[in-house]
């Protein structure tokens, strides 16, 4: 007896003429782990809404899809987890109510925490006191507390450190080993390898190939599988081992080193007790990456955030190309002329776009508050990768993919000396992935400074110059690239590094260049 | 369905108030002392009142002064309210606070009494129904303005316009105001119901339009001296007016609600 069966099914979102899924066949039996991997607009959220019951009003659909006759017979866990979760109610109370509205005896929840493999301590928190990865492992522990025999978890890891995303992988493990069918979605086909019984690719709407990870992923019979794999920044030895060119950009001018420095920068939150980040000493020359990598919660947004002058400091000071601007108060900084010069590419890319203007109309009052031509902002779509006539669109209208692309226009354009990249490359396909990677490796070579920040170590090894570790508000690590991930120091940088996927790079010699 | 009620209503009701005067209907002052309550008839749809005057022609001429008066207070709250509210919400710190204080404070004021007392301070006349209304609508607008705005102010668009060199009043006047004005909108339509409602109220209890000026509420007010003789269509005429007025701004405003609403989670 299957947990899900799909038999012919074909979906047409409202008003679309081209079905976003047809021809898909697949079953999950009980003990089952099915990853379904592919690129973003794929169409593997529909495909995880429509068998939870969630598509929107108006969508067509042809073809069956068969569950088994238990209720509920499906339990979603979805990538933005925090939104399905109360505010208010303590996680143990919010499991009972899973497990009473689904007609089950409430027992003791503290002791279901423990059993699935959390710490019993969190029942007592609330949403707000949860890391990212602890958010994802209470929805899974709620998903299972239903006793649904289907779970469907759409990118439950997209957002989470090596190491709160084993942790959870080895939750939806157990929920396999309960005798569970999970669908999991993602788009790191190597990252599910240890867990999936097959991987399903999917591709403009219809599945390619589903065969066991093994096989699949060592000799994949589609060359849309086999581009996929030959994206993946855990495959890659170099950049050049990436598909897509390094685009050649104008060299700029060569300014002096230690562009960007750091002395003992310290911030603390309105209102909080402890500092948020403290101690912070660092510094970037032109043409270099520095990569910030650390646990979620680390403080890495707070210190991109405070370098872009978007938060105002509470010790320390902050100079950029020689001059002292800590000092300058982020309203004041906004219309300094040296505004253009340092640029940020947030990690919701999507909603750092004013909602209903289009991409254009809001570049384009960027350039001319900042004193830089709207030519400028075709030439450098070229580069980026972003098709110029998708400037007119809304950024609702735009793939995550393009979205990302859209904000390295933003800031490309505004012809910055120091470039801020909060995750921007997370939550996007392989091949998109690279494509941006390949676009800040060119934006390196024409001799801009880069602050990246990623959870992902692979795109660190493969982008960055130099990288600083950072653990609850301070650096406890920085070093050469190459030699931190080799010879990690310090314990936590060890812990991250440990939480690496394997790769066939680091093995060899010459990794460590 | 409603929604368009709704909004045939207000159309109706604009109408009646601009181009009603203009209808060749009775003088609603002129007291005809062979006509006096008359049940409604051919001659007087609504009949006529304790002094012969028109029924019709007094209901139709009270709309362009009950609508004029709520739309007077809803516009004074809504534009005071707003900007009120939206700084407060961008700068924070204290002054939220004491605005979170004023509007504890507004919102436990009864209308009734707060027009009786700018009444005897200020003079009795139209000009302090508008005033009470506005005062007693100014904290929706306080509250919703500075709430959308604090939720807004960490908004990761305004992070991009700021990086995009725009200042704080760039941001507010050009971004942060036009996002919560659809908000402002519905809030401000559901809003012109209660302030007819109460500019009705306080002259039913003579503060504001007096006697023999025709107004719904005074019209109510007269009628329901009659109201134990029997005479119903005195009130009848103009409550009914009142009730689908205020019923109208309602179902428009839930409209206007639901639909950007349901533009918002697109």
């Amino acid at each position: 007896m299957n947990v899900l069966r799909l038999t012919e099914l074909a979906i047409w979102l409202p008003g679309a003429h081209d079905p976003v899924l047809q021809g898909i066949d697949l079953t999950i039996d009980p003990g089952e782990v099915v990853a379904l991997v592919g690129a973003s607009g794929a169409g593997k959220t529909t495909l995880a809404q429509a068998i939870s019951g969630l598509l929107p009003p108006g969508t067509r659909q042809s073809g069956l899809i068969e569950l088994t006759g238990r209720r509920p017979a499906v339990a979603p866990v979805f990538q933005a987890a925090r939104a399905g979760l109360s505010e208010v109610r303590r996680i143990g109370d919010q499991i009972s109510d899973a497990l009473r509205l689904a007609g089950r005896p409430v027992g003791d929840v503290v002791s279901l925490l423990g059993e699935l493999g959390l710490d019993p301590a969190v029942a007592q928190l609330r949403a707000g006191a949860l890391s990212g990865g602890m958010t994802q492992r209470v929805a899974i522990a709620r998903a299972l507390a239903t006793g649904a025999p289907l779970i469907v978890a759409d990118e439950p890891t997209a957002a989470l450190d090596g190491l709160a995303t084993r942790q959870v992988l080895a939750m939806l493990d157990r929920a396999r080993v309960s005798g569970r069918g999970v669908l999991l979605i993602t788009h790191d086909a190597e990252q599910v390898a240890g867990l999936a019984d097959r991987i399903a690719v999917l591709e403009r709407g219809r599945i390619l190939e589903c065969g066991p990870p093994g096989a699949l992923l060592t000799s994949p019979a589609q060359p849309a599988t086999r581009a996929m794999l030959a994206a993946l920044p855990a495959r890659a030895t170099g950049l050049a081992d990436l598909p897509g060119a390094i685009p050649v950009l104008p060299p700029r001018p060569v300014l002096a080193p230690d562009l960007l420095r750091l002395e003992d920068l310290g911030y603390r939150h309105p209102g909080a007790a402890g500092m948020a980040l403290q101690g912070i000493s660092l510094s970037v020359s032109s043409g270099e990456i520095l990569g910030l990598v650390g646990a979620s919660g680390s403080g890495k947004t707070t210190l991109a955030r405070l370098i872009a002058r978007l938060l105002p400091l509470s010790s320390g000071r902050l100079w950029f190309r020689g001059q002292e601007v800590g000092t300058i108060r982020p309203e004041r900084f906004a219309r300094d002329p040296r505004r253009a010069n340092i640029q940020m590419v947030f990690q919701e890319a999507g909603a750092s776009f004013i909602p209903g203007w289009t991409i254009g109309d809001c570049i384009a009052a960027a350039q001319s508050r900042l004193g830089r031509s709207a030519a400028r902002i075709t030439e450098v779509c070229g580069p980026a990768g972003f098709d110029p006539a998708l400037l007119s669109r809304r950024p609702d209208q735009l793939s995550q993919g393009q979205l990302a692309r859209a904000a390295l226009v933003r800031a490309m354009a505004a012809d910055p000396d120091l470039l801020l990249l909060d995750e921007p490359v997370a939550a996007l396909d392989p091949v998109t992935q690279a494509g941006i990677m390949k676009t800040l490796a060119g934006l390196r070579a024409s001799g801009l400074a880069m602050i990246l920040i990623t959870h992902d170590l692979h795109v660190a090894r493969l982008l960055t110059d130099r990288v600083a570790v950072l653990d609850r508000g301070r650096v406890v690590e920085t070093g050469a690239t190459g030699r931190l991930l080799a010879a990690p120091a310090h314990p936590v940088t060890r812990a991250l590094v440990a939480a690496m996927p394997a790769t066939p790079a680091l093995a060899s010699p010459d990794a460590s260049g | 369905m409603l929604e368009r009620a709704g909004y045939g209503v207000i159309v109706l009701l604009l109408g009646v108030a601009i181009f009603g005067p203009l209808l060749p209907l009775a003088d609603p002052l002129a007291t005809n002392a062979r006509a006096v309550l008359l049940p409604p008839q051919a001659a007087h749809p609504f009949g006529t009142d304790a002094l012969g005057r028109d029924m019709l022609a007094r209901v139709v001429h009270a709309a362009r002064l009950d609508l004029g008066l709520a739309i007077a207070a809803v516009l004074l709250a809504m534009t005071t309210g707003t900007v009120l509210g939206a700084a407060v919400g961008w700068v924070g710190g204290l002054s939220d606070r004491m605005a979170g204080w004023i509007v504890d404070v507004l919102m436990a004021l009864p209308i009734y009494l707060l027009a009786m007392v700018l009444a005897a301070v200020l003079g009795n006349g139209p000009g302090i129904v508008v005033l009470a209304t506005a005062l007693i609508n100014l904290s929706f607008y306080i509250r919703l303005a500075r709430l959308e705005v604090r939720r807004l102010r960490r908004a990761p668009w305004l992070e991009g316009a700021r990086m995009g060199g725009a200042g704080d009043g760039t941001l507010l006047l050009r971004l942060v105001l036009p996002a919560i004005a659809p908000l402002v909108a519905v809030q401000a339509t559901t809003n012109l119901g209660w302030a007819m409602l109460n500019a009705a109220g306080l002259s039913f209890i003579g503060i504001g339009v007096r006697p023999p000026v025709p107004e719904w509420g005074v019209l109510i007010a007269e009628g329901s001296r009659h109201l134990a003789a029997g005479q119903w269509w005195l009130v009848l005429a103009p409550g009914a007016a009142l009730v689908l007025a205020v019923l109208g701004f309602h179902l428009a405003g839930d409209g206007l609600r639901s639909r950007f609403a349901a533009g918002r989670s697109a």
